[in-house]
């Protein structure tokens, strides 16, 4: 039967979207039954989600993964791009000209800053960086 | 990417040159090249007071900082224009143009339109039966006319302007789509002055913006970020859009589009009809050369 201690780390689970945004779609409305305290339907007996799908019985093994956080979809390496208030997301790997050109934006009408320095094109984009581009067209 | 100069890390690659700087070699070669320049169509010389046309972006205040670094007389003139449209554009490039003038000792003069003329840019546009309400044809006739009286009443002997290579390019491509001869004619880096106009230069015209943007950032010139908010949809950034475009596949197109121009003009591929050389006489109002009879066209448009 489920501590208060487990409730307290399954509620906090819940409440992250983050993580449960990460968590298997199959799994998520098991979480959600934790809610009602229905751990005794999940374990024993037959039961249907909300949309009359069949939800499997779950055994202890996969509950406790589920309750650690273990079975999660695996964070994908993103980068992002910044112009003005518009973000575009690439993956890295690429070269700064490839990633600017797979968003249509023209090299020649911005400057590319990363962590305020200013990077050329060539540069190779590594997991996590944030670049912001600076528009250089003015006038009018 | 490596600086040619040094070896170090490259900061900026300028494609159209095949050329790789890093922050310190950057900054060096631009105002070198801007100086360059100006030696190359005698646009001033040392002993020449300067009045640069600052708005407060980053072209005119690059283009202020070089000339102090090169040691040529340059004072500041500002603009005060009255746009608000909700963004404060103008008092912010006020305070920022203000900001810098003080951190690098220079002189400044402030011209405010509303307290001289009675009127802010927007007020006069809708007054006035130019530009259907948009303000950019008053918005030019304005600051010309105030820029020549402050130049002329002040003294100056050289009127410089921000206008970079990309500037020239997109007004040159305008006037080639329509074939406007006379202002052909007239574009180019130097535009000799008479009795009552002053020379008006252009020394940043052979150095692309996109440059002029990293020099300001590598330099830490602080600018207004915001363009003014009566460019949005404008047809030269249309243009300059449109010829980014061209060089981001055909490196230098810009660049050789200008500088062919003016080459070809310099050949003598224009001929100058004697007609277009319109008599200029003073205004009968404020004194300053006009074309048209009687009043000039800033008068003419105050008078109603």
């Amino acid at each position: 039967m489920l501590t208060a201690k487990t409730r307290q780390s399954i509620s906090g689970f819940q409440n992250n979207s983050r993580s449960r945004q990460r968590i298997p779609a199959k799994y998520q409305f098991v979480l959600h039954l934790h809610k009602f305290k229905t751990e005794a339907i999940i374990f024993w007996g037959l039961c249907f989600d909300f949309n009359g799908h069949f939800v499997p019985p779950l055994d202890l093994k996969v509950y406790n993964q589920l309750r650690r956080g273990k079975i999660l979809r695996p964070r994908v390496p993103m980068v992002k791009l910044i112009l003005r208030d518009q973000e575009y997301e690439v993956r890295p790997g690429m070269t700064l000209l490839d990633a600017l050109k797979k968003n249509n934006i023209l090299s020649e009408g911005v400057l590319c800053t990363r962590n305020g320095e200013l990077v050329v094109e060539d540069e190779i984009l590594r997991d996590g960086d944030v670049i912001k581009l600076i528009a250089a067209i003015s006038g009018g | 990417m490596k600086c040619r100069a040094c070896g170090q890390k490259a900061v900026v690659n300028m494609r159209q040159h095949k050329l790789a700087l890093c922050k310190e070699h950057y900054l060096e070669w631009i105002p070198e090249q801007t100086g360059r320049f100006i030696e190359k169509y005698k646009m001033f010389s040392h002993e020449e007071k300067v009045l640069v046309a600052v708005s407060g972006g980053k072209d005119s205040l690059s283009l202020w900082d070089i000339l102090q670094r090169l040691g040529y007389q340059a004072d500041g003139l500002y603009i005060c224009l009255g746009i608000d449209e909700g963004l404060y554009y103008s008092v912010e490039s006020q305070r920022l143009t203000g900001k810098f003038a003080t951190a690098h000792r220079l002189k400044l003069h402030v011209v405010d339109v509303q307290k001289e003329y009675g009127s802010t840019i927007p007020e006069f546009a809708l007054k006035s039966h130019r530009g259907r309400l948009k303000p950019c044809s008053v918005c030019g006739l304005v600051k010309r006319h105030v820029m020549n009286r402050v130049a002329r009443d002040l003294g100056y002997d050289v009127l410089a302007t921000g206008h970079n290579l990309d500037d020239e390019a997109a007004v040159l491509f305008g006037n080639t789509l329509s074939w406007a001869g006379e202002y052909m004619l007239r574009q180019g880096p130097v535009l000799h002055g008479n009795s009552g106009l002053a020379r008006k230069v252009k020394p940043l015209c052979r150095i692309y913006e996109r440059e002029m943007l990293a020099y300001a950032l590598l330099r830490g010139i602080e600018y207004i970020y915001d363009e003014c908010p009566f460019s949005v949809g404008s047809t030269s950034i249309y243009y300059k859009q449109l010829l980014n475009k061209l060089e981001s596949d055909r490196p230098g197109a810009k660049q050789s589009f200008y500088l062919s121009f003016l080459e070809a003009r310099r050949s003598g591929l224009f001929v100058e009809r004697e007609i277009i050389q319109a008599e200029l006489h003073p205004c009968t109002n404020c004194g300053q050369p006009t074309s048209a009879p009687g009043l000039c066209s800033f008068c003419r448009m105050m008078s109603r």
